[in-house]
């Protein structure tokens, strides 16, 4: 059976932010607003950086494979790229996150 | 109100700060924590440390957030330092870092840790906010800009045109 990583994290990519879900299992879900910019890119890189357990991303909207390149690129993190028309809200995104395997 | 302004007192705000590393850096917050919120010296600076051999805090145009979590802290932690020179800190710009907002975290505070980190990179990510933060001289003022924030990006006409803006026309 797979269980899937601890941390999942949904992220609507949008031109001047980035709305983020974090889906932790057994917890509730907590959200926040990146500005879209370098420094909200390493914020929320930092932030990853911070997880002691493996994270699955899904990103959607403007700019989605620049951001999920820019947060992918690291071991035991696992990104989706996905369609607006599957999940566009950072919460979606995150419970897609959780259920992809 | 910022969920920063909540959290950061003009106690623990220093500004013209000398160090020559990270390391001296994080024995100084260290040694703050202790006195102001008695706090180990040891492990902040150990877990700030080791926090930083994971990947560099640095967010770039000077800014760094460094972190850590702490045993038996029952609610967040923020301290504000501007240092009186930059330092290296291996940021993804390359810039030396001179303005430092260290977050100690309780060990189950994930949405709290994730909303400060947020309005930081919010405020930090706004070149009229730094370059205001820049032209405060005691820690008093310092306070009053954070907690004015996002009131302070509104109000606050640009002291010169951006970089962008300038670009855009040639100049």
């Amino acid at each position: 059976m797979n269980m899937g990583p601890d941390l999942c994290i949904g992220i609507s990519s949008k031109n001047e932010v980035l709305e983020l879900a974090a889906l932790e299992r057994g917890r509730s879900a907590v959200t926040a607003t990146f500005p879209a910019t370098g420094i909200g890119l390493e914020a929320i890189k930092v932030f990853l950086a911070g997880s002691a357990s493996p994270v699955r991303l899904a990103v959607a909207g403007v700019a989605a494979l620049s951001v999920a390149l820019a947060l992918g690129n690291s071991l035991q993190r696992e990104v989706f790229i996905v369609s607006a028309a599957t999940a566009d809200q950072p919460l979606a995104l995150a419970q897609y996150a959780m259920r992809s395997s | 109100m910022n969920t920063i302004a909540n959290y950061l007192s003009a106690e623990d705000i220093s500004l013209g700060v000398h160090v020559t590393g990270k390391h001296e850096l994080f024995e100084i917050v260290g040694r703050h924590m202790e006195l102001a919120h008695a706090l180990p010296l040891k492990s902040i600076a150990l877990g700030l440390s080791r926090r930083e051999q994971i990947g560099s805090t640095g967010l770039g145009q000077g800014v760094a957030i460094p972190h850590t979590r702490v045993e038996h802290l029952d609610r967040m932690v923020v301290a504000y330092l501007r240092l009186k020179s930059a330092i290296r800190f291996d940021a993804p710009d390359g810039r030396p870092v001179s303005d430092v907002m260290v977050l100690l975290a309780p060990k189950r505070a994930a949405e709290e840790h994730l909303e400060v980190l947020a309005d930081a990179a919010q405020m930090f990510a706004d070149e009229c906010f730094r370059a205001h933060l820049q032209e405060c001289t005691d820690p008093l003022e310092v306070k009053r800009l954070f907690d004015a924030w996002p009131m302070t990006a509104a109000i606050m006409a640009p002291r010169k045109p951006p970089e962008a803006f300038l670009l855009q026309r040639g100049i």
